[in-house]
């Protein structure tokens, strides 16, 4: 059961398996984690472009590195974070109009999409320019938080070595930020964790 | 918030199952709360309230999925490749091409180079038939040389160093293989062969099929090269694994016995196990595709036309029996058996209506019998009526 879950221990041992020159533990980390780095990547640019090369980037890195390679404590944060300092980069080496100046500027936007078929829109319309409203004031590190807290499920080792901050801080982080929206708009759990869902 | 709650926050594979869920996690949360039945409501009031909001991502197209993982392909190849010019090893070059091609073969620039680096025996692959026509089984050997084997059932035996023995009785000198050129076995219809190779590798060709093969296995590999169909008993020895080429997949082995039928004009392909393991190298496979790795009594059927690849639990020897001039079946359609008499005896049945095709026959047919007999049997099996029309022309009404 454990190993089908895919969890930490499952992608350590494919991560091991990968480091012996498995081709097929290989395929098997691109073909698990692809999807998860279009959209995080997609949040720290609109360049779709930009970020499949990136992607395609650090997979070839990732091969031609393997037997340098350490055991990182999570794969999908290794390649988050690799994913992040390469668009960072490659956006400054090509100077694209919307170059990025370094990784703590990334705007990280989080976009607000709602289930037709699950709201009734006109009940809650003021609501969702509520939430909207929400996280445009939230600092774009602390968009970052929520999305890899909860959309990528990390832990706060992970998400403090991403965003450069200790894993203390982040746990701290992402309870004040629900504190913070809780006080300053009075919300109920419930909307708190719309909120959250929202990327 | 609850306890429950935060420890839910707190728990990757809680955030997996709101997210990304499917359904291992879906079981597995089904198990939790069988064992913890107290916090079940909690959950799923926290789950459906996440729910309600549809996540937004950009995903990628699948187009743009396998044109990223070729891209990778290509670089990493391109990297390899250049890694190569740099040291004067030539040998890593085929290390390169080996490890790529193990690694997945999808994209053309990967194909070209392939068949520049393995030396692939220079052959119309897509669309090869061994002509209906073509008299007895024929040798044509690594130095251009036809050989006519003067048996419908003959035999060959490479084990012999320098020496070919031919149908147990005659012998004749083996040349070295000349530079990238391989011996050929064909076998028209209505013939069939068997082929003892140089490492002690069995191989029965049955009608209607053509073998490449060099007269030694000198590379890393031992590989040989099939069109139509051919049971095997490879012999074992791991540091020199067995590979049989198709033109559609390629078949890992060590050391096992299995059986393959990948006839051109047969819209599937077959590998069946007996003993031991093999893995099956789709040509068209994903770039990350995985391969299809088959147990003793199962069968991989590989679709043409869906490229699809299912696996069927059966009896293998069922598909072993043509070897001794039998063919059994169990479920199998009509068309199937009888594009393999049409084969065997070299000759055409047609069908008038061509719902016949498809009529499920199981049996037994002993193909020494006289083609009347055969004829006959399968008549009844199939509640069908075979006419003759001439001496080489059937048609099923």
């Amino acid at each position: 059961m454990k190993n089908i879950l895919k969890d930490r221990s499952h992608w350590l041992e494919v991560w091991a398996r990968f480091r012996t020159g498995n081709q097929v533990a290989f395929s098997e980390i691109y073909e698990e984690f692809v999807d998860g780095l279009m959209s995080y990547g997609s949040k720290i640019t609109h360049d779709r472009e930009l970020v499949k090369d990136c992607i395609q980037d650090i997979f070839v890195d990732l091969h031609r590195l393997q037997p340098d390679l350490h055991n990182p404590e999570y794969i999908e944060f290794y390649l988050f974070k690799s994913l992040k300092h390469a668009i960072v980069r490659k956006s400054q080496k090509d100077k694209k109009l919307m170059s990025l100046p370094n990784e703590e500027m990334v705007a990280f936007e989080l976009k607000i999409d709602i289930d037709q078929d699950v709201f009734d829109l006109e009940s809650d319309a003021l609501r969702i320019e509520k939430l909207k409203s929400i996280l445009k004031s939230l600092d774009p590190q602390k968009r970052e938080l929520l999305f890899l807290k909860f959309n990528s499920a990390m832990n706060y080792n992970e998400i403090g070595l991403i965003l450069k901050i200790n894993p203390d801080t982040a746990k701290k982080q992402v309870y004040r930020v629900l504190d913070q929206i809780r006080e300053k708009y009075g919300l109920q759990l419930f909307e708190l964790f719309l909120i959250l869902k929202m990327s | 918030m609850t306890p429950h709650e935060q420890q839910f926050i707190e728990n990757p594979l809680f955030l997996k199952w709101v997210y990304h869920n499917n359904t291992i996690l879906e079981k597995y949360w089904d198990q939790y709360f069988d064992e913890h039945p107290h916090e079940k409501e909690d959950a799923i009031a926290l789950k459906s309230r996440l729910r309600e909001l549809k996540f937004s991502d950009e995903a990628l197209t699948p187009d743009e999925r396998s044109q990223i993982s070729a891209n990778i392909l290509f670089q990493i190849n391109r990297e390899m490749h250049r890694e190569s010019r740099l040291t004067i090893f030539r040998s890593l070059l085929r290390y390169v091409a080996v490890a790529i091609f193990f690694f997945a073969i999808g994209g053309l620039q990967v194909y070209l180079y392939m068949n520049k680096h393995n030396q692939l025996p220079q052959i119309a692959a897509e669309t090869f038939k061994v002509a209906a026509t073509s008299e007895g089984p024929t040798l044509i050997t690594s130095n251009g040389k036809n050989v006519d084997l003067q048996r419908s059932n003959s035999s060959l035996d490479y084990t012999r160093k320098g020496e070919i023995v031919l149908n147990e009785d005659s012998v004749m000198a083996s040349l070295p293989d000349q530079a990238n050129q391989l011996n050929q076995l064909v076998i028209p219809y209505g013939n069939q062969s068997k082929i003892v190779l140089s490492d002690n590798t069995v191989v029965w060709l049955n009608a209607g099929s053509r073998l490449f093969y060099p007269t030694t296995f000198k590379n890393k590999t031992r590989e040989v090269t099939l069109f139509g169909e051919a049971y095997f008993e490879v012999s074992k020895n791991p540091e020199q694994p067995f590979i049989v080429k198709t033109t559609t997949m390629d078949i890992h082995v060590l050391g096992t016995m299995f059986n393959v039928s990948a006839y051109a004009e047969d819209n599937v392909v077959q590998t069946v196990l007996k003993e031991g393991s093999v893995s099956i190298r789709k040509k068209d496979a994903g770039f990350f595709e995985n391969d299809i790795v088959i147990k003793p009594n199962q069968m991989a059927s590989f679709n043409k036309t869906t490229s699809d690849t299912k696996i069927y639990e059966v009896d293998a020897d069922f598909y072993t029996l043509w070897t001794k001039g039998l063919i059994s079946f169990e479920e199998v359609d009509l068309k199937r058996i009888v594009q393999k008499i049409e084969r065997f005896y070299n000759i055409k049945v047609d069908f008038t209506d061509l719902n016949k095709e498809a009529i499920r026959i199981s049996g037994k047919l002993d193909l020494k019998r006289s083609r009347k007999e055969v004829m006959e049997y399968l008549e009844k099996v199939s509640i069908s009526k075979f006419v003759q029309v001439n001496e080489n022309l059937y048609v099923i009404e």
